[in-house]
């Protein structure tokens, strides 16, 4: 049966703005004060501004190749500029950078659950109630999931903006003075490591079948990466201010403890970092749900048969064992850095730019 | 089986079907004196109305009638033409001349007349059963309002939506279901307003109904939901007649089972659960306040008790410190862990509220004291729970009373558990685990193909005017437009006066 | 088939569901958390240089018998290590300790004289997730235990008297000392090695010992080197922040209640020396008599006052090398390039512009 209005499997614009902004927002945000603030000290604010902007373009680039092939797989597409071959490699490639990334996501999120909720469980609980949650969620498609990021984002965003609110009370702004100070390389560099805080832009590549009016896609993701891009400012000027440039390295999820420890009027709540916990579990939910949703996807189209909660099923234990294969958090955040050189580069800025360029050259157009 | 002219065979075959029943009354006599042309009058006692049929009909049929009109004896005119023409004095009447269809008809409580030599026979509506009226609402009770409630009397309630809607866009197509119980159903729905493609599914998911017997609304619902395994209502079930009304006006459908004093109105999204009759007969500030209550209520009545085991048992820190304290020492000398504590006082607490249910009304009373004051007292100072936990459980058993529909409150009652059980094991994670997971299988709902979670999910759709009715209540000038059930081309609920026109034309 | 299923599916999720009920690594029940609310350190007794901690803690039996007058519990351990003389604090007990509510830290001075010690209570404190970088921090020259057996004034439970005495009201008013809590205590020890911990002490003997609190603990290069009375720190209210409430009195006992005041610091060189330019605006009430002398007079007086009380405390600062008034961590704000190092000489020169509002009764 049909709906002029929730065609199935068909998502609406504002839904792959609120799909984005609870994927990609949550974990980007929790550790970039801390990177920015290793480069540009307390200018590290304008290492996100750049970030965001660079993300705009790359926004433009990704969200151009999508529009290429409206109504297509991406897997058909990019079998259809690169040959086949060479598309059945990028598919894998994006395979194996969202099951990466659905991996560290899972690992930091057992480290935080560790460090703020449940001390003392071990990681694998935290591990199989997560994929199970996330592949649960994924099994039931690209509407359901959208849908349920209308509602995730309520209940994950209003508590945190209370709790920011609040905690930026009594902050003091002078930590981030002076403005401007830090030479434009780090600034640069800075710029660099924020870009990451957006990763998983790439997603957008995979979206298009699921998109009931792609034209004005590239506004509307921008949109969202704005929302975001200001958000993490935002977040990021606070936190150095609440912490300074030269504190904030002892923490390694500022903005966690800069909530967890903030001031609550009327003493409701002697302290938020549980509460704040709902933020980073429906974020984590979202960001590995969606990685899982768009490998499984992937899956299924180079083998070409079968539903693609089979290839969840393939998906989840692989993402448990990486996920359990670094020793500690530093560890963690080494391969990180080095994922994002590779993949995260690798997904988020060449291969939409090779794509987009032969796209052109070939003149592919919609199906 | 077409009906023979033979009038002998049809008894025959109707005595066959009906032999043993022994509230069939039947009989064959001739048409007025001159014995030359017999006819058969059958109906099934209790099911009829005796003073039409012995009253109205027979007198000026049988032989000594004086009123039996000449031209019933002269040949070739035909009887039953006669008959219809002017040979009874009802004007719900009709010719049948399918057997089967009058042995249903008969069983419904029409009675059938069969003529010697003609090859249909005349079905007179005089049906009339005992019944208890239009009673007055028990289950959806309101302050203000109407207080009409369905029966179980079909044509009763139909009637009643009739004199709320007078409009003649207003279908109610009648039809029947079970392979043996023959209900009579009645979908009812605003022809222009409602969306095509749901009624669409409706009539066919109501026609793939193979079951032998319907017995109540209920049953018909749980046979037309998308998901059987949800324990989330897909269909709304409500008593009130000006309920159902304001269901189809938005082009929602309306089911009326016969024998059932309730109507199905689908499609049904999660906020009409929430939605009662009363919040447009108060003014909206009120009402918007009680909304929130109410999705307050529900927050409460699911999550309450997982939160508390949440906060008390892995994160203490939460809480304000005197509080927490008060808490340890309130739990002090309480042998057992706190989730079981609060399994134990909710499982109290159902079974208060399903021995409440059974008990004769008087008496219903006297078992919420018993059971809440005295047992929870008692309990207390047995030192078996602690009185937190009671105040606990107490505000979620009355959240679940503030939400205007049982159904969803079943379902709540049901998650709850879930809850209970993953915050238990896993603390504000778990809590969160089990809150999402129910949020996952509500996002994947679908009720007649519109998004159960409908304004919340997809608002967009219609640009958010459903917001308008949902967690709050907008002023009615607000509310211009229909809610997503009606047909899109429909969606204007308010038109300025000049634009009127003929009310029974379709706008 | 569709029915066996269903209850291998129904069996499956009750068996997982049950098991995982019975796992409880991180579940204590309330009753059996020892809730700790004041922390006290102090050097070993017999060893100077290990530590001896004590606890005050708030056990639910206790409250269960007499609510919030109950006694609290006082646990005692010592060990080489501040971790491992906690752990032995808990050790041997059936509940667990629980830090999510502690509310103050008391540590004893002699600690404070060992650099080593400073540093690993700051440390180990601060990264102790169940903490909250929020506690109060103080220093005391009493015995600790004596402390945290004290009933404080007006309240029951010594943990939220002290929290609540800097956030409460009035707490500048009553007593001069300035605020710590572990973050900060922690931060400023990173940056330069220096800190300043309020001082609690007690006052009277036997059973009318009453807590005070005033004054502070400064401590230099990790390690305690001095201390000042409460008298001599109104100035690094004046520089810091609002004196609102501050009651001045002059020699001929009128007395001055500031309502608000706003310090400005701006800074210039003079010479080889660094000026620091405290501009303050203050509004006040005379209070109590109605004084003879004319406005200008009187406003001379306090203006006169207030300068003095800053020259005092930036001097008593100066001469210890601490940056008690943030100083120095302003000018860096201003000017990152000059490094964040203690400056050996800054002078101080105050600006006033005070204004009396309402003339005493």
């Amino acid at each position: 049966m049909t709906n002029n209005f929730a065609l199935n499997d068909k998502i609406s614009l504002r839904q792959v703005q609120i799909l984005l902004i609870l994927g990609i927002f949550g974990f980007g945000v929790t550790s970039l004060p801390r990177r920015v603030a290793e480069f540009a000290g307390q200018d590290g604010w304008l290492g996100v501004l750049l970030a965001t902007l660079t993300a705009l373009v790359l926004v433009w680039i990704i969200t151009n190749v999508t529009k290429m092939h409206t109504g297509i797989t991406f897997y058909d597409f990019a079998c259809k500029t690169l040959t086949r071959p060479v598309g059945v490699v990028v598919c894998l490639f994006l395979i194996a950078r969202l099951v990466l990334l659905a991996a560290f996501n899972l690992r930091i999120f057992a480290e935080i659950t560790q460090s703020i909720l449940l001390p003392t469980t071990p990681f694998w609980i935290v591990f199989a109630a997560m994929l199970v949650l996330a592949g649960f969620g994924a099994s039931k498609g690209m509407e359901a999931r959208a849908r349920l990021a209308e509602i995730l984002i309520l209940i994950a965003l209003v508590p945190l903006i209370i709790v920011f609110v609040i905690s930026s009370r009594d902050i003091d702004f002078t930590n981030l003075l002076p403005i401007f100070n830090a030479p434009l390389e780090n600034v640069g560099r800075a710029g660099y490591a924020a870009l990451f805080a957006f990763n998983g832009l790439d997603m957008l590549l995979l979206i298009s079948p699921f998109l009931a009016r792609p034209k004005k896609l590239t506004k509307s993701a921008g949109g969202a990466v704005l929302t975001m891009g200001g958000l993490m400012v935002a977040i990021t000027a606070v936190t150095i201010a609440r912490f300074g440039a030269g504190n904030i390295a002892r923490h390694t999820w500022p903005v966690l403890r800069m909530m967890d420890t903030a001031a609550m009027p009327g003493a409701i709540i002697d302290r938020q970092g549980a509460l704040i916990m709902t933020f980073w579990i429906i974020s984590a939910y979202a960001i590995i749900n969606a990685a899982l949703f768009f490998s499984s996807l992937l899956l299924k189209n180079i083998v070409g048969k079968g539903n693609h909660s089979r290839y969840i099923i393939i998906c989840l234990p692989i993402i448990a064992i990486i996920a359990a294969l670094p020793d500690n958090l530093t560890q963690v955040y080494n391969y990180f850095s080095r994922y994002n050189n590779i993949f995260g580069v690798g997904a988020m800025v060449i291969l939409p730019i090779i794509l987009l360029i032969i796209g052109k050259i070939r003149g592919v157009k919609n199906a | 089986m077409k009906i023979s002219t033979n009038l002998d065979e049809n008894i025959e075959y109707l005595e066959n079907l009906f032999a043993d029943s022994g509230d069939l009354v039947k009989r064959k006599f001739p048409i007025g004196t001159s014995r030359r042309r017999w006819a058969y009058v059958i109906y099934l006692d209790g099911m009829t109305d005796r003073g039409v049929v012995e009253q109205t009909i027979l007198p000026r049929l049988m032989a000594s009638s004086p009123k039996t009109p000449e031209a019933f004896f002269h040949e070739p005119i035909s009887l039953l033409e006669t008959l219809k023409d002017g040979g009874m004095t009802t004007a719900d009447l009709r010719e049948e001349t399918d057997m089967d269809n009058i042995v249903h008809m008969i069983l419904s409580g029409d009675t059938a007349m069969l003529l010697d030599g003609d090859c249909a026979g005349i079905l007179i509506a005089t049906r009339g059963w005992p019944n208890r009226g239009v009673p007055e609402t028990s289950v959806e009770v309101v302050v203000q309002g109407s207080n009409e409630a369905f029966s179980e009397v079909m044509r009763f309630n139909t009637a009643l939506l009739r004199r709320r809607v007078k409009d003649t866009n207003l279908k109610i197509k009648q039809s029947n279901v079970g392979r043996r119980t023959k209900t009579d159903i009645a979908v009812c729905y605003m022809e222009d307003v409602v969306r095509p493609e749901v009624l669409a599914e409706v009539e066919q998911r109501l026609a793939n109904i193979t079951i032998d017997g319907i017995l109540d609304a209920g049953a018909l619902e749980e046979l037309i939901e998308e998901d059987t395994n949800s324990p989330f209502p897909q269909c709304q079930i409500t008593e009130r007649p000006d309920k159902a009304a304001s269901g189809i006006m938005e082009g929602r459908v309306a089911i009326l089972v016969d024998n059932s004093p309730t109507a199905i109105l689908v499609p049904a999204t999660m906020n009409s659960f929430f939605q009662a009759s009363e919040d447009y007969s108060q003014g909206w500030e009120i009402m918007s306040f009680t909304r929130i209550l109410r999705f307050a209520a529900a927050f409460f009545a699911l999550a309450l008790p997982g939160l508390y085991i949440a906060i008390t048992t892995f994160h203490p820190n939460m809480l304000p410190t005197l509080l927490a304290f008060k808490m340890a020492a309130a739990r002090e000398a309480i042998p057992i862990p706190a989730v079981l504590e609060i399994l134990i006082m909710e499982f109290a607490f159902e079974l208060l509220r399903e021995a409440g249910i059974r008990l004769p009304r008087p008496v219903g009373s006297s078992i919420g004291i018993i059971g809440g004051l005295i047992v929870g007292e008692a309990a207390v100072a047995a030192g078996i729970v602690s009185p937190l936990v009671v105040i606990v459980v107490a505000l979620t058993g009355i959240a679940s009373f503030a939400i205007p529909n049982y159904a969803i409150v079943s379902a709540f009652r049901i998650c709850k558990f879930l809850i209970i059980a993953l915050a238990a094991t896993l603390g504000l994670l778990g809590f969160w685990i089990a809150l999402i997971t129910i949020l996952i299988h509500l996002a994947s709902m679908k009720t007649f193909g519109l998004p159960y979670l409908f304004p919340f999910a997809s608002g967009d759709v219609n640009g958010y005017t459903d917001f308008k009715d949902s967690l709050f209540r907008a002023p009615m000038a607000f509310m211009k437009k229909r809610p997503i059930y009606a047909n899109p081309n429909q969606q204007n609920r308010q038109q300025p006066p000049n634009n009127l026109g003929n009310p029974h034309v379709k706008e | 088939m569709r029915n066996k299923k269903f209850a291998l599916k129904f069996v499956a999720i009750s068996a997982v569901s049950l098991a995982l009920l019975t796992f409880n690594w991180d579940r204590v029940e309330m009753e059996n958390r020892a809730f700790v609310v004041v922390m006290g350190i102090e050097a070993g007794e017999g060893d100077k240089t290990s530590f001896s901690v004590y606890l005050s803690v708030v056990d639910a039996p206790a409250l269960e018998n007499g609510g919030e007058d109950a006694p609290k519990l006082l646990y005692q351990a010592e060990g080489a290590s501040l971790s491992h003389a906690l752990s032995q604090a808990g050790g041997g007990m059936s509940d667990r300790l629980y830090y999510g509510h502690t509310k103050a830290i008391v540590i004893h001075k002699d600690a404070l004289e060992n650099p080593r010690m400073v540093r690993e209570i700051a440390d180990t404190l601060s990264q102790k997730g169940e903490i909250n970088i929020r506690t109060i921090v103080m220093a005391t020259d009493k015995p600790v235990s004596e402390i945290l057996q004290t009933k404080p004034k007006g309240g029951n439970l010594l943990g939220t008297y002290l929290s609540n005495y800097f956030g409460g009201d009035g707490a500048n008013v009553a007593s001069l000392a300035i605020k710590a809590d572990l973050e900060g205590f922690d931060a400023s020890l990173r940056r330069d090695g220096t800190a300043v911990l309020p001082k609690i002490t007690l006052e009277g003997g036997g059973d009318g010992k009453e807590i005070n609190i005033g004054g502070i603990f400064a401590l230099k290069n990790f390690a305690y080197i001095d201390s000042i009375p409460e008298e001599l720190l109104a100035g690094q209210i004046w520089v810091k922040e609002n004196a609102g409430g501050m009651e001045l009195v002059l020699d001929d006992h009128t007395a001055l209640q500031i309502i608000r005041s706003r310090p400005k610091i701006t800074f210039a060189m003079g010479g080889d020396n660094l000026i620091c330019h405290v501009k303050i605006q203050a509004t006040g009430n005379l209070v109590g008599l109605h004084s003879l002398r004319n406005n200008s007079e009187l406003n001379a007086d306090f203006t006169k006052k207030i300068e003095s009380q800053i020259t005092t405390t930036h001097g008593l600062f100066q001469y210890m090398g601490v940056d008690g008034l943030m100083l120095t961590e302003t000018l860096h704000k201003k000017y990152p390039n000059i490094p964040l190092q203690p400056i050996e000489k800054i002078t101080i020169i105050p600006e006033i512009h005070l204004e009396i509002k309402a003339h005493g009764s």
